[in-house]
């Protein structure tokens, strides 16, 4: 980092208006610290969110129900790892080091999406992870492709490009499912009926784009409601197509107006499940994780060179 | 699957590819228990790959055990990988164990991956042509699982001394019973007599302890090198012909199988 | 005289990619040198460099492939059309192709 000052108000006001007139931030730029610290909030919260994402789904590895089914999870997993790995990057390149990141994360101290506290039942619910919630994050991912913060633009681009490939193999388990027998199709609806509040929640409150500073930073480009709606024009027609409602009876698409209506999510339970207690299944995997990281402190100084005496 | 017809699961022929299928794929189920928790995210991408060619092989070897004998060859692939009963699964028992710690996993992947790759050497000159060109292939991803599992042998042994304990901890535990992928199967004689198999697996076993021993010697482990006379231990004896711990019974098998054997005939 | 390695974007949102090889005396050198021998045509719009003795490159039969990795890729799923119908069919079977017949926008934007 520079040793100009990066509380400046007069250069702050240049640089917003920079961002407004489409530029893009280089990790080697001035910043104010407002952005640094807006930008590395919402990358960690992301890769951390890739790895925890990761967890229920790599559950299921051992589960497969034909050997296809258990390499091409495997591979899925591997690219959402594959994504932490990128956007870790990120938020490095804006001075957070990764093992910070990742430690804090299984300390249970780091931040991560509240889709990926819930526990799994079925193969009902690796469809629904695989194709709605995988979704909703390709919805936002992909609003990311215009961030203001070019080295995680850049990233975005290689994540986005992969998640089309998720999108396949999510819509094929859950279609598979779909015209499958009785079970399985019972396994699909109820997975849907347990993921249907997560996934309204996953987009966050309706906070107006004016008043959201991930927006007026440059960080998003689109609010939240947005992309709960562009996830709804998406997905919920997909789902009926295939013969499975959503538990929302409110739920209803207004062609005059081009919008869903929905019944308000919980917004307390949100709040609940990602700033109160850990769930169970939260828990369960931070213990198991902190446990395997303890016990092969031996061999984080091999696989990773050691660290460096100051974080660069 | 009472409409699949899967061909005779008994000749030489069937015992020999399920020996091979079956290693590949129980120590590819047990190397998918490191995605998303591995000790670092490079390594997470790079042991992953490694759990998926496990299952990916396997696949490919099912297909040449039922040698277009079923019409639906996924179901036929899937009916042999996840529809037998355990004393039907023909690999050696050292597969089965669980991964333990990193050291455990990488002392084994090294002693798997370099027997794999002898064995498939020798099978590039099997008489039978579909076995040769699958090894052959084959052969050459291995490449990849010899260089990655050399990498952390050569860095745990000049690690520090604690990272060397744990591996020797690691080779005390996985040598002996490594000797168990040299068991031979049923009625082996034939099918090397056939050609099928060109090097049986005790043979193998001779070529393998002359590749292995000299590393593990120049790593300070010349103590842990097996006798070539070693019998295998009871506790990992048998599993080419059947004999499983509860390792395989109790904690592989009925996970992988589950839902597999819940909805016989469904499509997935 | 030392090698350097030069990399360059074409756009901001472009990788890094490797351009060229220039001589220099170290690395201050050779990033004023490289202005002029990889971009003086407007190439690009960020560039580095790095020590040849740096840069390391793998055998590349490593990345030969002979077994069919095609679940990776987006060519190893097909057929969602005929997939669809089956499901349509199902849900036909099951009584509940009304929910077809709720509107729905025309076109799905976020399809990927
Ligand atoms: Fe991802
Ligand atoms: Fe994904």
């Amino acid at each position: 980092m520079s040793a100009t000052s990066t509380s400046d108000p007069v250069r702050e006001e240049e640089f917003l208006a920079a961002l407004d007139a489409g530029h893009r931030v280089e990790p080697f730029e001035w910043m104010p610290d407002t952005y640094r610290t807006l930008n590395i909030k919402f990358i960690e919260m992301h890769a951390n969110s890739e790895i925890m994402g990761a967890l229920p789904e790599r559950e299921w590895i051992a589960r497969a129900p034909t050997l296809k089914r258990k390499r091409s999870l495997a591979a899925k997993v591997q690219d959402e790892v594959g994504h932490a790995h990128l956007i870790y990057r990120v938020a490095e390149s804006l001075g957070r080091p990764r093992r910070a990141m990742y430690e804090d994360l299984i300390a249970g101290t780091g931040r991560f999406h509240n889709v990926f506290h819930y526990p799994t039942y079925t193969w009902g619910d690796v469809a629904c992870i695989g194709f709605l919630v995988d979704g909703a994050a390709i919805v936002t991912q992909r609003a990311l492709l215009d961030t203001s913060y070019a080295p995680y633009a850049r990233v975005m681009k290689r994540v986005v490009a992969e998640e089309s490939l998720h999108y396949r193999h999510g819509e094929d388990i859950m279609l598979a499912l779909a015209a499958g027998t009785d079970e399985q199709f019972e396994m699909l609806q109820e997975a849907v009926n347990r993921w249907w509040e997560p996934i309204m929640h996953f987009f966050g409150t309706a906070v107006p784009a004016e008043e959201d500073p991930m927006i007026r930073w440059g960080v998003k480009g689109r609010s939240n409601e947005a992309s709960r709606q562009e996830w709804l024009n998406t997905y919920v027609p997909k789902m009926w197509d295939m013969g499975i409602d959503t538990p929302d009876p409110k739920l209803a698409y207004d062609p005059d107006t081009g919008w869903w209506d929905y019944t308000e999510p919980d917004w307390d339970r949100l709040a609940q499940i990602v700033k109160g207690e850990p769930t169970e299944a939260t828990a369960s995997r931070l213990y198991w994780r902190q446990l395997l990281h303890r016990h092969h402190a031996w061999v984080h100084d091999i696989v990773l060179g050691p660290e460096p005496a100051t974080a660069a | 699957m009472a409409d699949l017809a899967l061909p005779d699961l008994s000749t030489p022929r069937s015992q020999v590819l399920l020996a091979i299928a079956d290693d590949a794929l129980i120590s590819g189920h047990r190397a998918s228990h490191w995605t998303g928790v591995a000790p670092s995210l490079e390594e997470d991408l790079a042991f992953s790959t490694i759990a998926q060619a496990g299952i990916n092989h396997a696949d490919l070897w099912y297909q040449l055990v039922l040698d277009g004998t079923v019409d639906d060859v996924s179901a036929g692939v899937d009916a042999l990988g996840l529809g037998r009963e355990p004393e039907a699964y023909r690999h050696a028992i050292v597969c089965e164990r669980p991964p333990r710690d990193f050291a455990y996993t990488l002392a084994r992947h090294w002693v798997l991956d370099r027997f794999e790759a002898i064995r498939l050497a020798s099978l590039a000159a099997s008489t039978d042509p579909e076995v040769a060109a699958l090894s052959v292939k084959l052969l050459h991803e291995h490449r990849y699982h010899l260089e990655h599992a050399q990498l952390w042998f050569d860095r745990l042994v000049r690690g520090g001394d604690e990272a060397a304990d744990r591996l020797r901890d690691g080779f005390t535990q996985v040598l002996p019973e490594a000797l168990g992928l040299f068991e031979p199967v049923e009625d082996e004689d034939q099918a090397v007599a056939d050609g099928l198999l060109p090097v049986g697996h005790a043979r193998l076993r001779e070529r393998w302890l002359e590749s292995a021993a000299p590393l593990l010697e120049q790593a300070g482990l010349a103590d842990l090198v097996p006798a070539v006379d070693a019998a295998v231990p009871d506790e990992a004896a048998f599993g080419r012909r059947g004999c499983h711990t509860d390792d395989f019974v109790v904690d592989v098998w009925p996970e992988m199988t589950r839902l597999y054997r819940e909805h016989p005939g469904a499509r997935w | 005289m030392a090698t350097f390695e030069v990399f360059g974007r074409r756009k901001w949102d472009a990788p890094m990619e490797h351009v060229g090889i220039l001589h220099a005396p170290d690395a201050e050198a050779a990033l004023v040198l490289a202005r002029e021998t990889h971009f003086r045509h407007d190439e690009g719009v960020e560039y580095a460099v790095c020590p040849s003795e740096h840069f390391h490159t793998q055998d590349p039969t490593l990345l030969e492939r002979q077994v069919d990795i095609s679940y990776r890729l987006q060519s190893g799923y097909s057929g969602f059309r005929d997939k669809r119908e089956a499901a349509r069919q199902a849900a036909d079977a099951r009584g509940r192709s009304d929910l077809r017949e709720r509107p729905v926008p025309r076109r799905h934007g976020g399809e990927v």
